[in-house]
């Protein structure tokens, strides 16, 4: 680990977890352990949880907290070279092509014109790759759960030695291995070659304490009775049967929109903010027949614990 | 390290490079309070929510320094009476237990042939035993026709059905488009003029299926040659995925999918807290539904539950669960061992109603009809 930027791997857990903070992004004990292992034992680390409960929003927090640059690779199903790490510019190079035509410079040169650097068109990965003088890069691999075999196998020898050879160019390493972090919302299992490789953390909903804090330092119009209120709200609605319960995201928009319409958090009219909550239909009719007058009950203890 | 050694013995599989990865941990951290230790461990150590469990249980005896005998008493008891259930029984009785003969009205019909074929089939030659292996109720089978059957449960299952992947590979036929790299590629031996294009089309890969296997009791002679198949079908295919349900859900997939066939079966079975109890469908799909099938894992796929439809929990509960899962997955079927009858007829009022809200209802009491079972996949396509 010798080589490894003495600034990032000097960061100690409660560092970090204030510098998080101060990104509006407020990590437990756990996560802000993790994260610190993680960036001291240059590992790419892999994030589960159910969705919203904030994985994104970590490497675009820690990216700002440790100021680096956020290079962002959504996963999709058929994602493969060209479209993650480099692909050529052809358009260019038939015109290019063309104007060959008009006989302006010998055959071979044109060749290695026509697949020089010129006509190479970036993708994140190879960005990520080239981005390391000085801080290197956050890579957030996203959904990887959604890219197929091929690429998972792909990735996973690029996580090994963070170079990419291309054929026409001669292969390309990393000065400083970008910080990774991958997430997954589990509808695939990950191979276990590529979990070996990454320190690993489950993302829990926060406590009802630690969202109160959340939304108070998202949502500035939020007081802290009003935070408390959709905090409880939230606890006792995901202790519903619901079929999407709602993550930290949707408790932060909603607590917005109760803000920014000026209403409150009252029975009457938590229908008219609830699609910023609950996504389903059947969800708000869950909602509706155990109370919305319940669900906004002042706290008597019953949800804060979870 | 025990501690590795430890979880093992709990099931959870964790190879020599995680305690190296573990101990590089370890290393890292600027103090060893226990919350450290903890999370230094938990996340080098294991990568699944559910094992976590079984993490909490062994990190609390570790930390509290009992690792001296790291066997967790909880799963090793209850052993013995899990691997009898698991083995196949010979002949069939009227041993059934009370919980199954209530289950299986069309039950006692089909029987008497059987038991002739399992005395020919022994002395017969392999040829023939096949043959008649094809069309022999899994309520028959020894262990020797299992071990015959292999064979053919695995080449049944090794037929899944394929869909277009969004991935292209190069082709000539078929709904294609131009391929720009080799394109510009082969125009250099043409003197840089795009005289022959190449062309790429959506690769065939195989579709995702999901298998939900009833294992209580009413199921115990089928549990094994369905899951047989199951496991086969994890081989062949890509992200298929297999469960377990009595009284409640257990994911199967890793314990299928890990070593040699014949001892992942035997290990997958006794895993399964609950094999050959009760049954309660309804809450088993709700649990399936909120864990797996809301993230995402039935879209696009072909979920198969595998039961008698005896529900002792409520009727209501299922329809809506069933409901739920139809809506997320692409085609959702139904086997129903207790099918093959020909005098069967869906009086479990689980089955009545699940029929409402399934695409596709048939038998899985033979290898024939497993193979029926495979060719109705094929013509979903």
């Amino acid at each position: 680990m010798g080589q490894t930027p003495s600034s990032l791997a000097s960061i100690g857990r409660d560092r970090l977890e204030e510098l998080l903070a101060d990104q509006s992004y407020l990590a437990d004990r756990g996560l802000a352990t993790v994260v610190t292992l993680a960036l001291r034992m240059r590992k790419p680390l892999l994030l589960e949880g159910d969705a919203g409960v904030g994985k994104t929003e970590l490497a675009k927090a820690l990216a700002q907290a440790i100021g680096a640059r956020l290079i962002r690779l959504q996963c999709y199903e058929g994602i493969d070279v060209a479209h993650a790490v480099y692909d050529w510019n052809y358009s260019r190079q038939m015109l290019y092509l063309r104007a060959l035509d008009a006989g302006v410079a010998g055959e071979r040169a044109a060749v290695d014109d026509l697949f020089s650097r010129e006509f190479l068109v970036r993708r994140p990965l190879l960005e990520a790759i080239e981005a390391g003088d000085g801080v290197p890069p956050v890579l957030l691999i996203d959904e990887i759960d959604r890219a197929d075999d091929e690429f998972e196998a792909f990735l996973l020898e690029l996580l090994a030695d963070f170079q990419i050879t291309i054929p026409e160019l001669g292969t390309i390493a990393a000065q400083e291995p970008p910080v990774v972090i991958l997430t997954s919302n589990r509808t695939r299992e990950l191979h276990d070659a590529l979990k070996r490789r990454c320190i690993y953390h489950w993302l829990d909903h926060p406590s009802v304490a630690r969202e109160v804090e959340i939304i108070r330092l998202r949502v500035p119009g939020a007081d802290e009775d009003m935070a408390r209120a959709a905090a409880e709200a939230v606890a006792r609605l995901r202790q519903l049967d619901l079929v999407k319960p709602p993550g930290v995201a949707e408790t932060v928009d909603w607590t917005a929109a109760v803000v920014s319409l000026g209403c409150g958090l009252r029975p009457e009219e938590f229908e008219d903010t609830a699609g910023t909550l609950l996504k389903h239909r059947e969800d708000i009719e869950t909602a509706a027949r155990f109370g919305f007058d319940r669900l906004l009950e002042a706290g008597n203890g019953e949800a804060t614990s979870g | 390290m025990s501690f590795r050694r430890g979880l093992a013995e709990e099931g959870v599989a964790c190879g020599p490079s995680r305690s190296a990865l573990a101990a590089e941990a370890l290393r890292a951290l600027d103090e060893r309070s226990r919350n450290d230790v903890y999370w230094a461990l938990r996340s080098t150590l294991i990568s699944r929510p559910e094992d976590r469990d079984a993490f909490d249980r062994l990190f609390t005896r570790f930390w509290t320094g009992q690792t001296a005998t790291p066997l967790p008493p909880s799963r090793s008891a209850p052993r013995d009476p899990e691997a009898q259930a698991g083995r196949p029984r010979n002949r069939r009785g009227g041993d059934q237990g009370a919980d199954a003969g209530g289950g299986a009205p069309a039950d006692d019909g089909d029987g008497d042939g059987d038991e002739t074929e399992v005395g020919e089939a022994q002395s017969g030659a392999v040829a023939s035993a096949y043959e008649r292996l094809g069309s022999l109720d899994f309520r028959a089978y020894g262990p020797e026709e299992l071990a015959l059957a292999r064979r053919l449960i695995t080449r049944a299952a090794q037929q899944v059905p394929r869909r277009r992947s969004r991935r292209l590979e190069p082709s000539h036929v078929g709904r294609r488009r131009i391929d720009f790299r080799r394109t510009v590629r082969d125009s250099m031996r043409t003197e840089g003029e795009p005289l022959r294009r190449a062309w790429r089309t959506r690769k065939l890969v195989p579709r995702r299926m999901v298998f939900l296997v009833d294992v209580s009791g009413s199921m115990r002679d089928y549990a094994v040659p369905i899951l047989l198949f199951c496991q086969m079908a994890i081989r062949a295919g890509r992200g298929t995925e297999t469960f377990a349900f009595g009284t409640r859900l257990t994911r199967l997939t890793p314990h299928l999918r890990a070593g040699s066939a014949a001892a992942a079966l035997e290990r997958a079975v006794r895993i399964v807290p609950d094999w050959a109890g009760g049954t309660r469908i309804g809450a088993n799909l709700k649990a399936f539904n909120d864990d797996w099938g809301r993230s995402g894992m039935t879209r696009g796929a072909i979920v198969t539950i595998v039961s008698d439809g005896w529900e002792r929990g409520d009727v209501g509960l299922l329809e809506e669960e069933l409901a739920r899962l139809q809506r997320t997955s692409r085609t959702l079927l139904w086997l129903n061992p207790l099918a093959g009858d020909s005098g069967y007829e869906p009086l479990a009022a689980g089955m009545a109603a699940a029929l409402r809200h399934v695409d596709g209802f048939l038998p899985a009491h033979n290898i024939a009809s497993l193979e029926g079972f495979v060719t109705r996949l094929a013509q979903l396509e």
